[in-house]
């Protein structure tokens, strides 16, 4: 029998459901056996994105959903996460730290470039943000 | 375990030794923070942080470690980071800031860089 290559999560989106989606996260990636390389960097990813979405889509807080969706090909990851928050494109925030209190914030996008391949983010017609995200598989071990 | 324990001891006067356990993320880092913060508050400026039984950090994370490095230097102390695990290391490097700890395997390598 096939091994499923499609694996789907919805979570409230908020910051105490990272633990959960990274456990879901690296449930799926060993089902697949990738690389442990591959596999922390995709973790790292994904929680950075998501945590993006809880700070930036939802300030206000409140019964929000975010829907993950990973997708493992022979030669690539794709994640993909929806959410139904305030119109918000990762992609355009500022690349660098900035200060809140004494800690620096804002390296979350820093990363995700550095990790992934490509990245893609749209407003759909329903009001959705989606982002997307994919890692090459044959290029995780050198990048 | 679920989220971030976080155990504060004196070790010498001034010098102050933290262990971090579970998981540093955008849920927990402020409880980090508000323990750096009172310490800060006491003038303590010289902190070794062991990482051992730290499982993930993530950029919220690693941003109080930079933060926090930067507080300390200008008040003539540092950061000695304790046996950081490949997963923590990883991530301070794509953040291109590894380098900038200084990094030791136990407490009385991390007194003697703290002491100097």
């Amino acid at each position: 029998m096939p091994v499923e290559t499609r694996h789907h999560l919805t979570l409230p989106a908020v910051s105490g459901s990272l633990e959960e989606l990274r456990g879901f996260c690296k449930k799926v990636l060993n089902i697949h056996h990738l690389d442990d390389r591959i596999y922390r960097q995709v973790v790292l990813a994904l929680d950075e994105a998501a945590a993006n979405i809880v700070e930036h889509g939802y300030p206000e807080g409140g019964l929000q959903k975010i829907e993950v969706g990973i997708d493992i090909q022979p030669d690539r990851v794709v994640i993909e996460l929806r959410d139904t928050g305030i119109p918000f494109n990762p992609l355009s925030l500022h690349q660098g730290p900035k200060e809140k209190g004494f800690s620096k914030r804002g390296y979350g996008i820093h990363l995700i470039r550095q990790i992934m391949d490509e990245i893609g983010y749209r407003r759909s017609d329903h009001g959705e943000n989606i982002l997307t995200m994919t890692k090459r598989i044959q290029e995780a071990v050198s990048k | 375990m679920s989220g971030l324990k976080i155990q504060v001891d004196e070790v010498q006067r001034g010098i102050v030794r933290i262990e971090l356990e579970g998981f540093l993320d955008a849920h927990t880092f402020e409880d980090f923070e508000n323990v750096l913060e009172d310490l800060f508050r006491q003038k303590k400026y010289r902190l070794m942080v062991d990482l051992h039984k730290l499982r993930y950090i993530s950029s919220a994370g690693a941003g109080v470690f930079i933060g926090a490095l930067g507080t300390c230097q200008d008040n003539v102390g540092n950061i000695a980071l304790i046996h950081p695990s490949p997963e923590v290391k990883e991530i301070f490097d794509l953040l291109g800031v590894f380098h900038i700890f200084p990094i030791v395997t136990n407490t009385e390598e991390a007194l003697t860089v703290l002491q100097s």
